[in-house]
């Protein structure tokens, strides 16, 4: 097991982001996380990528529960900018670069070509749908064990969403890495899916593998997204 | 490369605007102040006369004043701008980011007091050289002097700073409220044990300091250690608070 939860819940002021959840996920697995806002996937995510700590409950990444170390196997892709403005493109891969020994270059030189950026440019000059396509070369410029990815289709333009998509099935190693991908654009990445977990209200609504969903309930993820985790 | 320097020279750049001004306005005004003429002792007060001694003490000022918001700055920056989440999921601890925060913006400290040291020193000259007296204080114990006070200040105000945000990060709610009941606690802890603190220290001796006056030479034995040592174990105090805290109970 990859990802271990075990019944956690998450507090901020005034709400419950997360309650009592448990699940795990399978090495090499890939598993689509869906819900509304505020059903809590960016939190367990957040907790799984070492940002924020549980409340209550365990969160284990590769046997062990989430910490330094694990971050060294984790790549997150987070629903907002973190890159810096300031930093041109190639400066800020090569600045992450320094962090994880087994970044490859070359790969990311290969990956800026593939989605179109220009390695010179500020990162502030880039449009949000150009910064999304960074996040997806920064994630898979070295071999991670787990991807998390928030969001990477969100408030993107459709060019930029194609070529992230493609890069997803051309990049993530099938079999290999894990993949936790939560997204609103359920028909961009259904196929993509292989297990698949909605959320409601900080709890699981629905989960199970994708396919004998689909059959068991005679409905596309799309349409159990709307039925389940609306 | 090791990581701590990776993120020393990240913060190097990230605020190398603020920086520069930061020098520029220091070496501005002392230049400036040092091309004024020395005022006539007795002389009657005007801007012209004491700018010579003024700009270079403003530049004092300035220096000290700006690195506790500097320090802050260098925070806060990286919350408002989202690139914390960046930070966060590095794999590295967290105190070393701040660390990096701290020795960045302790640089521009160093490199400012370096500077405004030079140019306090240089006016005591020209003053002296004007009344036909030697300087008052050897070069060697005003470098020395000068620089245990700006030490002993930046450890200080980097503790109280770094405690501030580390608090600050670790609350999900009334963060800015968080930050300054701390630094009033601190302040208020800092005041309350000086003096029992200060006497415990006065093992450590007093500075002897050799003054000239009208051509002879006095050693006065009047500068206790024991005040910077206090300013300097309450900030690296505050500093291991702030840099735990950071550490162990900030999150996004």
């Amino acid at each position: 097991m990859i990802v271990d939860i075990q019944d956690l819940w998450k507090r901020y002021p005034g709400t419950w982001a997360l309650r009592g959840i448990s699940f795990g996920v399978e090495r090499g697995r890939v598993q689509g996380v869906l819900g509304e806002n505020g059903s809590g996937k960016s939190t367990l995510f957040r907790i799984l990528a070492g940002l924020t700590r549980p409340s209550k409950g365990t969160a284990e990444v590769m046997g062990q529960e989430v910490c330094t170390a694990t971050r060294q196997h984790v790549a997150y892709l987070a629903e907002v900018n973190p890159f810096y403005d300031w930093m041109k493109v190639m400066e800020q891969v090569e600045f992450l670069a320094r962090f994880y020994p087994n970044w490859d270059l070359d790969k990311s030189r290969e990956l800026l070509e593939f989605m179109g950026l220009d390695a010179d440019k500020k990162v502030g000059t880039l449009s949000r749908g150009q910064k999304g396509r960074l996040k997806v070369v920064c994630t898979f410029s070295w071999p991670s064990d787990l991807v998390l990815m928030d969001e990477p289709l969100a408030g993107i333009d459709p060019p930029s969403r194609k070529r992230i998509v493609e890069a997803l099935f051309k990049e993530f190693r099938f079999g290999e890495q894990t993949i936790l991908i939560s997204t609103h654009m359920v028909h961009e990445v259904g196929e993509f899916i292989e297990d698949v977990m909605f959320m409601k209200e900080g709890e699981i609504a629905l989960s199970g593998n994708a396919d004998a969903l689909r059959e068991e309930r005679g409905e596309s993820i799309s349409e159990m997204f709307e039925t389940v985790a609306m | 490369m090791n990581t701590w320097f990776v993120l020393y020279v990240k913060e190097l750049k990230a605020n190398k605007n603020i920086f520069l001004f930061l020098l520029v306005l220091i070496v501005g005004l002392v230049v400036y102040g040092l091309t004024q003429p020395v005022p006539m002792p007795g002389a009657k007060m005007d801007w012209e006369k004491i700018s010579g001694i003024v700009l270079p003490g403003f530049a004092v000022f300035t220096l000290l004043i700006s690195m506790p918001f500097l320090l802050a700055h260098a925070y806060n920056s990286e919350w408002k701008s989202e690139t914390h989440y960046q930070m966060f999921s590095l794999p590295i601890r967290q105190y070393k980011v701040s660390l990096a925060k701290i020795a960045a913006v302790g640089s521009m400290g160093f490199v400012g007091g370096a500077i405004v040291i030079v140019g306090m020193y240089i006016v005591q000259m020209r003053v002296s050289d004007f009344i036909g007296q030697p300087p008052p204080v050897s070069a060697s114990d005003f470098y020395f002097l000068s620089g245990l006070v700006l030490i002993a200040y930046l450890v200080l105000v980097f503790g109280l700073v770094t405690g501030m945000e580390g608090v600050k990060y670790s609350v999900k709610q009334y963060r800015g409220l968080t930050a300054a009941a701390f630094f009033i606690g601190a302040l208020y802890l800092f005041g309350r044990f000086a003096h029992q603190a200060t006497e415990m220290l006065d093992f450590l001796g007093k500075i002897p300091i050799q003054i000239q006056h009208n051509h002879t030479t006095i050693t006065y034995q009047g500068i206790g250690v024991a005040p910077f040592a206090y300013m300097i174990l309450s900030g690296v105090m505050l500093l291991i608070i702030g840099l735990a805290v950071y550490e162990k109970r900030a999150e996004i």
